[in-house]
C-alpha cells in the first residue's frame, strides 16, 4: 500500500476492503486505501457491495414478517416448558429482585406495597428518579423479603453467603476487572461498587458467578447470581437474595 | 388466540400481563415472534437441535427475568438478543463440538414477494458461511453488539471476530453476486 517508493500499489480486491471495513487495516493504510476508493469506481462498488451485505443482515434480524414457519414440534415443545415453567415472582406479587436492583418502575410497587398490580400499572413508561430516600423507606420491606425468600432460589444457603464475607473474592469467569465492571454497569451498579465477596457457582447445571455486594438497607448484603457473559448490555441475572449480615 | 376484550394486546401488554401473574401471556408474547425467534436460533447455532435447546433455554430465561427488563428497547428486540445471546453463549462454552451441516430445511412462505424473496436468498447464503464466521456477523451486523462485545460472548480475541465478519461479508457479497450489481451502481454513480 506505500506509493512512495514507486511499486504499484496493492490491487483492491473485495477482500481487502472487507478487511478495511471490518477495522483489520492500520491508520496508514487504511487511509490510502479509502483515499484510493475515492477515485475508483470499480472499489467504490465493491465496498458498496460489502455495506450492502451488512444492511440486509441487519435487515434480516428485525425483519420477522419474513420467517419461515416452525416445526409443530419445536414450537410445542417450547411452549410446554413456558407452561411449565414457574412465575416470575411470588404469589401475592412479590417482585423477584431485590431492593436495590429493582427498575425503577418497579419500586413503585414496593414503595405501595401492592405489587403486580401497580408494576403493571406503570409499565407503560413511568420513569422515576432513582432517590437515596426511596431506598431507606423500603428498609422494613425489605427485611421480609428476605423473610420470605431466603436463599431456596440460590445455590448457596444464607451462611455459606455469609461465609463468603471472610475470604477474598473469587470472581471466575469475572476475573477480568473491566468484564467484572461492564457486568455491574448492566445490573444497575457503579463500576466503583465494593465486591464484599464472590463464588463461581452451579446454577441448575450451568456455570455462572454469585457476588456479594453492600445493601441499601444497613445490616444486610445483597447476593446476586449472574451469567459469566453478563455485562452493561445484557445483566445476565438469574437471581438474587438479601441476606442479614452478622 | 390472545384476544383480550376482542383487541390483541400489544407485546407490552402482554409482557406486563406476565409480570403481575397471567399464566398465558408470554406464551402468547412467544408464540407471535416465535418464527422469526427460531430463525435468528437457527442462524446462530450449529445445528437444528442446538438452535431448538437454545430457544428454550433464551424463552425460560427471558420468562424468569421478565420483571427486570427495563424497557429501553422494544420487546420484540429483547427477545431476539436474549435469543442471539443465548444461542452465542452455547457456541463459546462447546468450541470443539463438531460442526454439522444445518440443513435448508425451513419451510418458506409459499408466494414470495420480492422482500420475502431477498430474505430467503439472504438466509440461505448466510447459512452456507461456517459457524464462526456466521456467529460474527450476526452478533455485529444483525445484532449490533460491539467487536469488543461480541468478542467476549464468543470467548475469541476482537481481531479473530474482525477477521471472521471480513470472510463472511466478502464471501455473502459474492454468493449473494452484490459486487456485480455494486460496480453498475458505482459505475452509474461516477459518470454523474
Amino acid at each position: 500500500m506505500d506509493d512512495n517508493a514507486g511499486h504499484e500499489p496493492q490491487p483492491i480486491t473485495p477482500e481487502l476492503l472487507a478487511d478495511l471495513q471490518a477495522g483489520l487495516l492500520d491508520d496508514a493504510t487504511a487511509a490510502a486505501l479509502r483515499q484510493r476508493v475515492r477515485t475508483d469506481s470499480a472499489a467504490a462498488g465493491m465496498l458498496s457491495a460489502l455495506d450492502r451485505v451488512r444492511r440486509d443482515l441487519a435487515d434480516l434480524g428485525a425483519d420477522q414478517g419474513t420467517a419461515p414457519d416452525v416445526s409443530a414440534e419445536v414450537t410445542a415443545r417450547v411452549g410446554a416448558a413456558l407452561q411449565a415453567a414457574p412465575p416470575p415472582h411470588r404469589p401475592g406479587g412479590q417482585p423477584t429482585h431485590s431492593v436495590r436492583h429493582t427498575p425503577r418502575w418497579q419500586r413503585v410497587a414496593l414503595v405501595s406495597g401492592v405489587g403486580a398490580a401497580v408494576v403493571g400499572a406503570v409499565v407503560g413508561g413511568v420513569m422515576l428518579v432513582r432517590e437515596p430516600a426511596l431506598t431507606q423507606s423500603l428498609g422494613p420491606t425489605a427485611k421480609s423479603i428476605t423473610v420470605s425468600r431466603a436463599a431456596t432460589n440460590l445455590p448457596l444457603s444464607n451462611p455459606q453467603i455469609v461465609g463468603l464475607l471472610s475470604h477474598s473474592p473469587d470472581y471466575g469467569a469475572l476475573t477480568d476487572p473491566q468484564q467484572r465492571a461492564s457486568c455491574l454497569s448492566g445490573l444497575g451498579y457503579s463500576a466503583a461498587t465494593a465486591v464484599l465477596g464472590a463464588r463461581p457457582v452451579d446454577m441448575h447445571g450451568r456455570p455462572a458467578v454469585l457476588m456479594v455486594l453492600p445493601a441499601d438497607t444497613p445490616g444486610m448484603v445483597l447476593a446476586l447470581v449472574v451469567e459469566p457473559d453478563c455485562n452493561s448490555a445484557h445483566s445476565g441475572l438469574l437471581a438474587d437474595t438479601l441476606v442479614t449480615r452478622p | 388466540m390472545g384476544q383480550f376484550g376482542g383487541i390483541d394486546r400489544s407485546d407490552r401488554e402482554l409482557l406486563a400481563a406476565h409480570v403481575a401473574g397471567d399464566r398465558y401471556a408470554f406464551e402468547e408474547l412467544f408464540y407471535r415472534h416465535h418464527r422469526q425467534l427460531y430463525r435468528l436460533a437457527q442462524i446462530s447455532s450449529r445445528n437444528p437441535e442446538d438452535a431448538a435447546d437454545a430457544l428454550q433455554d433464551a424463552m425460560l430465561k427471558a420468562h424468569r427475568s421478565a420483571p427486570a427488563f427495563r424497557h429501553d428497547s422494544a420487546v420484540s428486540s429483547w427477545l431476539y438478543r436474549i435469543v442471539v445471546n443465548a444461542c452465542l453463549d452455547r457456541l463459546r462454552r462447546h468450541k470443539t463440538h463438531p460442526t454439522t451441516a444445518l440443513e435448508d430445511d425451513a419451510c418458506h412462505v409459499g408466494d414470495p414477494t420480492p422482500r420475502v424473496e431477498t430474505a430467503i436468498v439472504v438466509e440461505r447464503a448466510l447459512m452456507r458461511l461456517p459457524i464462526e464466521q456466521r456467529a460474527a456477523v450476526v452478533a455485529v451486523d444483525m445484532q449490533g453488539y460491539s467487536v469488543a462485545e461480541t468478542a467476549r460472548m464468543l470467548g475469541i480475541a476482537e481481531g479473530t471476530v474482525k477477521s471472521r465478519c471480513s470472510r463472511a461479508r466478502a464471501k455473502l457479497a459474492e454468493a449473494l453476486e452484490y459486487f456485480n450489481a455494486g460496480a453498475a451502481a458505482a459505475v452509474e454513480q461516477f459518470k454523474k
